[in-house]
């Protein structure tokens, strides 16, 4: 799927939102969803609402700083390691997505179908 | 099932829910509908090949795009007959067109709009039968 487009389109929901379209703006996030458009690596969703992103290629940058700090021999590797493969299987399936707010790019992990149980990670500057 | 056979399933059915979305009687409901087109649009998911749409509207389409694809063929065949309307029908699709393929109570059928005029402006091209074409 063209990434421009995929770009463009993720960037349509919040443009239409702030003209009041809101069900508009749902049509498309629903498409997009279904189409799968909006998932940039396995396991790794962008946000509608945490736009903009400057490209796709920034965010797969920031997956694989996170994937590579989860590759040490640390504390904080082992914990982020558990948070993208995780050993319990009580915790059920790690979704990640990508976002980016006022303090910046990161990626909120989201386990099992509840979603109640999440933790955010930023990478560290 | 393939991959490519799994994406047409996904694609068509989007298109049938797109459809009733914006056949509703609610505007909210619509709205949403309108929202999917948008999508579907700016993907060319409609797009069964280079330059042939199904019409989301229209429909049903015989539910796959294989059957499609099979009419689209059978138009491109007949445009190549050195008939005149073989000859017709190649200017058409040779042209500044866009191929919106679409099923009736006629049957199915490609509807040939120009890209560079109103709407009002086109024309419809159905398969000949096969009893008409054995005569």
């Amino acid at each position: 799927m063209d990434e421009s487009n995929t770009f463009h389109l993720v960037n349509s929901v919040g443009e239409y939102r702030r003209e009041g379209r809101d069900e508009f703006a749902a049509g498309i996030k629903f498409a997009m969803e279904s189409l799968g458009a909006n998932v940039i690596e396995p396991g790794f969703v962008l946000s509608f609402e945490g736009l903009p992103f400057t490209s796709f290629m920034e965010a797969r940058a920031v997956i694989e700083t996170c994937r590579a700090h989860a590759r040490g021999d640390t504390d904080d590797a082992l914990a982020l390691r558990n948070l993208l493969d995780p050993p319990n299987p009580r915790l059920g399936r790690v979704t990640g997505e990508v976002f980016r707010d006022a303090e910046g790019i990161g990626i909120k992990f989201t386990f099992g179908s509840s979603g109640n149980l999440d933790t955010t990670w930023r990478p560290v500057s | 099932m393939d991959q490519e056979r799994r994406e047409e399933q996904l694609i068509i059915g989007l298109i049938y829910e797109c459809r009733d979305r914006l056949a509703s009687n609610d505007s909210w409901v619509r709205e949403f509908g309108g929202g999917m087109k948008y999508v579907l649009d700016v993907l060319d998911a409609t797009e069964i090949e280079p330059g042939f749409k199904v019409s989301i509207e229209r429909g049903p389409f015989g539910g796959e795009f294989a059957v499609m694809r099979q009419l689209i063929r059978s138009c491109r065949q007949e445009a190549s007959f050195d008939t005149r309307e073989g000859n017709a029908l190649k200017r058409v699709i040779d042209g500044a067109h866009t191929g919106y393929v679409f099923s009736d109570a006629q049957g199915p059928g490609i509807e040939f709009r120009r890209s560079d005029t109103s709407s009002s402006n086109f024309t419809i091209w159905r398969p000949t039968p096969k009893s008409e074409a054995a005569s």
